[in-house]
């Protein structure tokens, strides 16, 4: 089955800059696949969302999305973009805008009032602000606006630059139910972001980029987790052993003791079943386990480099 | 490009350029300050070339540094009509204030007994008009090439250019250069002359096609992104 969006060996050099952007990039992603974008600032990711766009011509290597190049303009009709530094025609009002792509999406004029209230509600912009020059709009008001032009037209192919960034806490929730029901509907999205918790709530797949390349894609969907800290918490009672045998159970089953202290401790586990074995022991050994949980997200290990294969 | 979109891509121009409140009312104290020179001079004066670098500058340029290109070339717009729409919607707007500005002069030195010729106004309105899209479509060339208004800066520096070196261009060579850079049709030369201006004409269409043609191709071939830029 054709993916949705294949990339084959993309390298991108920019003029005048002494190494590449995007060097030998190559990622298969999936139709109704919400895929993840983190990296170092500078690492490529904008330059990778740009040639995916359209927008930059890679230097070598293929993008095809649905077979066809991305500035096909029959593709352009179903995507939908939301850039990361928005920079909008700031005279205009919201609605103006939004009446404006929806006329340049190629739009049925005759639905155009509808679909332009029905997007600016969708985003939770309010009514009183959809008369407003956008130059005084908030941040956040501003993404709730750039968002809804992105969703304008029902797009199958979204790609998102850092979406909620600004954007209040309310503002997330929305974005965040938005981009669930676009899952359900089998859109296909490509999200940039900083946000590493949202991007573990809402992606299947996230692609860590450093010095343009794809160093790891994790699978979020995947039940097998890697190696791990895990923080351990236990009951302390008169009948609990001292926390100098943690380390040597966590010996035992091949896992190592970071830190111990009475009721708590980390420990470096490889995979899933050293995980299983080491609560297993500490709870026949005497320590009656109350909680177990990973030092970090799995996105934020992959920053700290403790995933990465 | 549909109807509509081109439309209201030109009414997105007109509004930007023409209709903001300080934008507005430097060119009715313009248009009235050449209302004036007018009667002072007992004659027509042309606003066009005036018009021409405060309307048409930055064209595409303003839009790239901006960076509102790249949203708008997401969307299933071909970049040629994109730029022959900005051409048009542009042109048509110097066209149609300098028009109003010689119509106005003409009304106003009637009025004081000093009326011209139906003919001579008609011709200064066609040689206002040719300018227009003349030289507006030589800035638009400049202004997918570089960003902001640096198209306007880049425009008179090149028209600098036989003075600096007028030792070495020839005059006739100089005359074509400033005919590149200012393309416009004179009524009388072209039209009315023992025999029609061939030269002149076919010169104005070639100048104006070539600009749009390069125009097109540089768009086609730019790079729009909020990471390289």
């Amino acid at each position: 089955m054709p993916a949705a969006i294949q990339v084959d060996g993309l390298s991108k050099s920019y003029r005048r800059a002494k190494t590449p952007a995007l060097t030998d990039l190559s990622v298969r992603i999936e139709e109704g696949e919400i895929f993840g974008l983190v990296g170092p600032n500078g690492a490529g990711k904008t330059t990778f969302m740009a040639c995916l766009l359209g927008l930059l011509f890679p230097t070598r290597g293929k993008i095809l999305i649905e077979g066809r190049a991305p500035d096909d303009l029959a593709l352009r009709r179903v995507t939908g973009y939301l850039p990361e530094r928005l920079q909008f025609d700031r005279w205009m009002t919201g609605r103006a805008f939004l009446d404006l792509h929806h006329c340049l999406a190629g739009l049925p004029e005759a639905r155009r009032v509808s679909d332009v209230r029905a997007m600016l509600q969708r985003v939770g912009l309010e009514p009183a602000h959809w008369l407003t020059p956008i130059k005084k709009y908030s941040r956040g008001m501003l993404q709730r606006v750039g968002m809804a032009q992105a969703l304008l037209g029902n797009p199958r192919f979204l790609f998102l630059d850092e979406p909620a960034s600004g954007v209040d806490p309310s503002g997330v929730l929305a974005f965040r139910d938005i981009l669930s029901d676009l899952k359900q509907r089998g859109v296909t999205i490509v999200l940039n972001s900083h946000q590493l918790d949202q991007l573990e709530r809402v992606c299947d797949r996230v692609a860590y980029i450093e010095a343009g390349a794809i160093r790891h894609i994790e699978n979020l969907r995947s039940t097998e987790v890697g190696r791990r800290v895990l923080l351990v918490r236990w009951l302390v009672t008169e009948a609990t052993p001292p926390p100098d045998g943690v380390g040597g159970i966590a010996s035992n089953v091949g896992a190592t003791a970071l830190e111990v202290a009475p009721g708590r401790a980390r420990l470096a586990v490889a995979d899933d079943a050293q995980a299983a074995a080491l609560l297993r022991a500490l709870s026949e050994r005497g320590y009656p386990v109350i909680e177990a949980a990973p030092e970090s997200g799995r996105l934020e290990r992959l920053f700290r480099k403790e995933d990465l294969s | 490009m549909s109807w509509s979109a081109f439309r209201a891509l030109v009414a997105v121009t007109w509004r930007e350029r023409l209709l903001r409140p300080f934008f507005g009312v430097l060119l009715v104290v313009f248009c009235a300050t050449h209302v004036s020179v007018a009667l002072a001079s007992e004659g027509l004066h042309d606003p066009v070339f005036l018009l021409v670098l405060a309307i048409g500058g930055g064209s595409v340029g303003k839009d790239v540094s901006s960076g509102v290109l790249p949203l708008l070339f997401t969307r299933p717009l071909v970049r040629t009509h994109y730029v022959l729409t900005k051409w048009f919607s542009l042109a048509s707007a110097v066209a149609v204030l300098s028009t109003l500005t010689l119509l106005l002069e003409a009304a106003v030195l009637a009025h004081r007994g000093m009326g011209l010729p139906g003919r001579d106004v008609a011709a200064a309105v066609f040689g206002s008009v040719s300018s227009a899209f003349g030289t507006t479509s030589v800035l638009l060339f400049l202004s997918v090439l570089v960003s902001g208004y640096s198209d306007v800066l880049l425009w008179i520096g090149l028209g600098f250019l036989p003075t600096l070196a007028h030792k070495y261009v020839p005059q006739r060579v100089a005359e074509q250069w400033k005919m590149l850079l200012n393309p416009a049709l004179d009524w009388d030369a072209t039209f009315r002359g023992p025999s029609i201006g061939w030269f002149r004409l076919f010169s104005y269409l070639s100048t104006v096609t070539l600009c749009l043609c390069l125009a097109a191709l540089a768009a086609n071939r730019k790079e729009l992104s909020y990471a390289s830029g």
